[in-house]
Formats: C-alpha cells, structure tokens, sequence
C-alpha cells in the first residue's frame, strides 16, 4: 500500500510542475464561474416591443408605458427620456412585417382604433399580440410576460374606476381564482442562487473527467507505461495512485468554488458540507474512472480528448442544469442514473439550497457508489487487458 | 541458461513477427540482437519482458516462465525501451528514487550498483530528465533499469540517437556490468556495436538467421568480398550486378560491396566495366567482410540496400 504514496508523490510533482497546469486547474474554473453564473439564465429581458397604437388615447398610452417600465420589454428604437415620443413606432402592416422579418421585434402589439372607447364603455376589446417565434422559448416567455403584464393592466383599470361597474358585477358573480407563487428554497427565484451551486458541481466534473482522460495516455504516449508495466507494480495500485492526486485536485477545485460562491454570490449553504464533499469525492471517483478508462482505450492524447469532449457534451447537456431532467423524454431521463454529472448537479442543489438530510439523500448515495463501482472495475479490468 | 526460448512465435495478423525463434543465452553473456528495422526485434523483447504475450512456444527468463510467472519475472529484470521512457518533468534524482520504490528498493542501498554511471550525472541531479543531452538520458535510464539489481537486462536500441563518444562509453559500461554476472540482451540496428557483443544473433523478418561470435560469424562467410568505387555507382549497380558470378552488389555508404562466389579476374573485370562505359576514375579491392557484409551475405534477394545505420 505504501506504493500508491510513491505514485501520488510523483503525480503531485508533475502536475505542480507543469506551468500550464495551475492556470488551467484554478484560475479558468474561477473565470468560468463568474461568468457562466451571470449568464445561465432562463430570465429573458430587454424583449424588443413594436408597437403600433391605432387608438393614439390616453389608455393605450398607459399600457404602452406599463409594457416598458417593467424592463422586460424595449421599443427598439427607445431613448431613455423619450418613452412616449416613438410608442408608436410602426405605422402601418407593412412596417410590422419588415420589422419581423428583419427580426428586429421579438413582440408586436396592436392596439385597435376603439380601444378606449370599447373599454370606457364597458365593453370588450381586443389587443393582437404578434410573437416572432424564431426562439420558442423567447416567444413562450414573452408571450407569458404581455399576457400578464396586459391582466394586470385591466386590474388596475377597474381598481380607478375606468371600467364601470357592471364588469366588476361580472366579476363578483364570478369568482376569480387568483394563484400566488411561493418559491421555496429560492424565494426571489433568483438565477444565480440557482445556477451557482450547479455550475460549481459542472466545472469540478468536466476538470476531474478531463484529467483522468489525459493522464494514463500521456504515459503511454512517452512511453513510461511499459517501465510501470514491467515493474511488479499492481494494477490497482497504479490506478489508485492516478485516481487520489487527481481526487484531491478535485476536492480542492471545489473548495476554491465554494469560497466565491459564499464571498461572492452569497449562495446559501444550508445542508453540511460534510455531506457536499462526500457526494462530490463519490462524483470524482466515478468520472476519473470513466476518464481513466477512456485514456487507457486510446493511443494518443488527441484521441482520448475527443471521446471525453463525447461523454462531456452528453453528460453536460443531458445534467438537468440547462434543460430540466423532467422534461426529457423517458428513455433520456433513466440514461441521466449513469451520468455523474447529472447526479452531482442534483445533489450539490439539494445540498446547498435545501439542506437535505442524509435520509433524502440515500438513494443518490447509492446510486453514485454504485457509478463507482461500475466505472472503477471496468477502468481496472480495461487495465489488466492491456498490459499482460 | 539465463534465457531460453523454444519456437516463440508472435502473430500480428497476417505478419509473423518472431518466427519460432529458439534462443539459449547463458548467464553474463552480452547478446546483441541485430537486425534492420521491422525484422522483429523489439516484438521479441516485448515477449521476452512481459509486455506481450507470444501466440507460441516458450520462454523462461532467468529461470521463469513467461507466461505463467511473469510477476517474478518483473522482478528479475531491468527493461530500457526504444525510446527515452523518463519522466521528463521530474529531476534526475526523482525518476531515479520513483523507480527504485517502484521496485521496492533503496537507492542508498542499491548504489554501488550503479555508482559507475550515476556518479557521472550526480552534479546535475536536480535538472529535468528532459533536458538532459542524450548520453546523460541513456545513463539515467540505464541507472532506473539497474537499481532493484535485475539479473537480466534489456536494452532496446539503447543507443539510438546518441553520439559517438557516449555510445562508446556506454559500451564499456555495459562490458562492466556483464562481468558481474548480469545478462545482457541488447537490440541494435548499428553493426559497429555487434563487435562489443559476446554473441550476436541476425535478425530478418522474424527469423533469426545465424547466432555467432562476430569473428566465428566473419570466419563462416563464403566467398569473396570487394568494394568499389566510382564516381557513377549510383546509378550503374544494375549493370555490376549482371556480371558474372557476381552474388550481391549493395551499396554500402559511400562504396559499393560486390559479393563474388569466386574471386574476381581483375582482367575479365575492367574488360567489362570499360565495354559498359563504367567511368574510369573507378577503383576496388579485396576487403575481409564486416558483421554487416556476413549479414548481408546471408539475406536472400539482392536488390534492396537493407535500412541499416550507420
């Protein structure tokens, strides 16, 4: 056993040798995480808003203003101070369609010549909402966003008394179920709180599975391997001796993480940390196998490159942090128990954001021991194949 | 017998690689293995440390088998691959002390073994491996080989890519270490370095051709060499090749080796090269064969220079 300390000991050195290494383990994660964590977002602002007003009234004025005060909608072509000046921007359906065409509004919104009329008459009246639908999500989010921004509008009418009282007769004969969110875990529903931990949990795995990858090849591409494989060393000393250095880089890569997340985005750290490092130490070792595995299946670095950059994209994309695991269909959503990635992203969420106790957590603790397991003996029996 | 084999055969596909090859290497022999480039040698290495499994025959090193105990033969060897296979992000002291605790062994303890040739390299202990010259590179890798006292050791091409002087010094080490009773079994495509050999053994396409001292394998040549010169030699080696009784002509650096089954009548000769319009500056004479001529004398197929170094 004392062996494997030979091998971290020569590791360690190697890696702080190399001076390309620190940067690349330390300084670009901490890059990445800043800016990924302002970015990731699924909050859409700065909507482009054409709008063309037939009605030139007071009231659609009103609605107008309140579309753009509430920051997630511009008229493109809106000066700071001059709000009411352009409202109306396009002129005629020609200039509407241009304007889509050239994607230059995301939302087009036309109000009818008797707009006002009809409402201060009680009656009904009808906005058409134009939805440049090139980005189904920009779409869907700005649709949801004028719809209730237009719901809130009709409130406040009649809250001043612009529309008669015979709609609020309508209104009390029928009840309106109003529905109030409550956020748990993450009250404001602020992104960052959100993105943070996952994000953390995404840079610690790409870097270990990327180290793991690189490392048994690059001995053999100098040649090093065969002087190990012809020494009496076993194989799961040689793997353990190349998964524990990069294990402790891992965990260190983490560590630094949670620091500027606590310093810097006030991610909340409600469960131990106990429990954080232990599901990330399991995450580690199951991506390092998989990286182990690969480099041991390929000849050169750039070969071993290209199939983790495959397993990466995958296991990235399909992790539950961009897109949500509930939404995949079901075949995508049993393939997320074999990605780490996925796992680790749920937990460090669960973790830092809920606080979940151990009794929550016992079945991701086994399912990741058992990618350990799955992982580790196949990197192991890979090994053995080669080298006798 | 340090090392033996009886039919080691290694298949690459369609390609024989090691073709039963028989060997019988006595303790503290040096045995050098020559051969061109792709004859064979390094698979033969390869089975005979570990590396690989061969698809026939048998192998006992020092005394082991190959196939069923190869951790002990681990223990038992030293292995100097083709190329430089250091860490060359470590010192030359880290690569040296990583593989003596590889190998469960002290460097203290071990050190008279390689006094000799760490003792040159000592001052620069603390330089990266890989930004030795390669002399230096060849002495720490051969330092890393002998540490743990192996009984056998392979050396594959040892002294590719190294000058002059350091392969001669590397050879008198090697010399040393023999005459402590360790086994020397060292590939090289060099000929030069067959004479340092106690025992060479020639190497073609998977066979091995002849196994000799170089001078029993000089004195078992047959028939007559000559070199020759002329400034168009180049380009007339199909008309010297269709002289009579003319076995090989193979361009041999900067002359050409005839090969003749019988002696050459210097009359008849330049009759013929002057009816050929050979040039006339051209001149030759006798030679006694080199390792390489009795090689080369041994080759079936005339055509090709085979890729020696030189």
């Amino acid at each position: 056993m004392r062996s494997i300390l030979f091998f971290v000991h020569k590791e360690l050195l190697q890696i702080f040798r190399n001076k390309a290494m620190l940067p690349l383990l330390f300084v670009m994660p901490i890059i990445q995480l800043l800016i990924l964590s302002h970015v990731a977002t699924n909050e859409v602002k700065n909507l482009q808003l054409g709008v063309r007003d037939l009605s030139h009234g007071l009231l659609s004025q009103r609605l107008i203003n309140k579309m753009t005060s509430t920051g997630y909608f511009v008229i493109p072509s809106d000066k700071p101070g001059s709000k009411l000046a352009r409202a109306a921007s396009l002129k005629n359906q020609r200039e509407i369609d241009q304007a889509l065409d050239a994607d230059q509004v995301d939302l087009v919104m036309i109000i009818p010549e008797d707009f006002e009329q009809n409402l201060r008459m009680g009656g009904s009246t009808e906005i058409q909402l134009l939805v440049n639908a090139i980005n189904s999500m920009k779409a869907g989010v700005a649709t949801t966003y004028a719809g209730s921004i237009i719901a809130d509008f009709q409130k406040e009418l009649r809250e001043d008394g612009i529309i008669p009282s015979k709609k609020e007769a309508i209104r009390l004969a029928m009840p309106q179920v109003e529905i109030r969110y409550s956020h748990w875990f993450n009250p404001e529903l602020t992104y960052k709180t959100f993105m943070v931990p996952g994000i953390l949990a995404l840079l610690v795995s790409m870097l270990t599975l990327l180290l793991g990858a690189m490392n048994v090849v690059r001995e053999r591409e100098i040649g090093t391997i065969e002087q190990i494989e012809v020494s009496p060393v076993k194989t799961p000393v040689f793997i353990l001796g190349k998964l524990l250095p990069l294990l402790l880089i891992g965990l260190a890569e983490l560590s630094l993480g949670l620091f500027i997340a606590k310093v810097l985005f006030h991610t909340p750290m409600e469960g131990p940390l106990v429990v954080l490092y232990v599901f990330s130490a399991l995450t580690i070792v199951a991506l390092l196998s998989l990286g182990l595995l690969i480099s041991n299946m390929s000849e050169t670095q750039q070969q071993a490159m290209f199939i983790a950059w495959f397993f990466m994209i995958i296991f990235v994309l399909m992790s539950g942090l961009f897109t949500p695991i509930e939404s995949m269909p079901p075949w995508a959503q049993k393939l997320t128990y074999i990605n780490p990635i996925a796992q680790l992203v749920s937990i460090v969420r669960l973790n830092m954001l809920k606080g979940s106790s151990w009794a929550e957590l016992w079945p991701h603790f086994r399912l990741m021991l058992s990618l350990d397991l799955l992982y580790g003996l196949f990197a192991m029996a890979m090994f053995k194949k080669r080298s006798n | 017998m340090s090392i033996q084999t009886e039919g080691l055969l290694k298949r690459y596909g369609q390609l024989t690689a090691v073709n039963e090859v028989n060997l019988d290497i006595p303790q503290g022999e040096i045995f050098g293995l020559i051969g061109p480039d792709g004859a064979g040698k390094s698979s033969l290495i390869r089975m005979l440390t570990t590396l690989i499994k061969p698809d026939g025959g048998k192998a006992k090193v020092a005394g082991l088998d190959v196939e069923t105990d190869f951790i002990l033969i681990r223990k038992s060897i030293g292995y100097m691959p083709d190329v430089f296979a250091l860490y060359e992000d470590l010192s030359i002291a880290e690569n040296l002390h990583f593989f003596a605790k590889v190998f469960g062994v002290s460097v203290e303890k071990n050190y008279e073994l390689i006094r000799e040739i760490y003792d040159t390299l000592k001052p620069f202990e603390n330089r990266r491996a890989g930004k030795l010259s390669g002399g230096m590179k060849q002495k720490l890798a051969l330092s890393c080989a002998l540490i743990h006292q192996p009984e056998v050791l392979f050396l594959d091409e040892p002294t590719t890519g190294v000058d002059v002087v350091s392969r001669k010094e590397f050879w008198d080490i090697l010399g040393r270490i023999s005459q402590r009773g360790v086994t020397i079994f060292v590939s090289t495509p060099y000929m030069d370095e067959a004479a340092r050999c106690h025992r060479v053994g020639l190497m073609q396409q998977g066979n091995i051709m002849a196994i000799n001292t170089p001078q029993g394998l000089k004195d078992t040549f047959e028939g007559w060499l000559y070199t020759f010169r002329s400034p168009d030699m180049y380009s007339r080696l199909e008309e010297l090749r269709a002289y009579p009784d003319m076995e090989k002509a193979v361009l041999f650096g900067d002359s050409v080796h005839l090969f003749m089954k019988k002696p050459l009548d210097p009359k008849n000769f330049e009759q013929y090269l002057n009816q050929k319009g050979i040039s006339p500056q051209h001149q030759w004479e006798e030679i006694s064969p080199s390792v390489e001529d009795c090689f080369i004398a041994m080759q079936k197929g005339t055509k090709e220079t085979p890729a020696f170094a030189k």
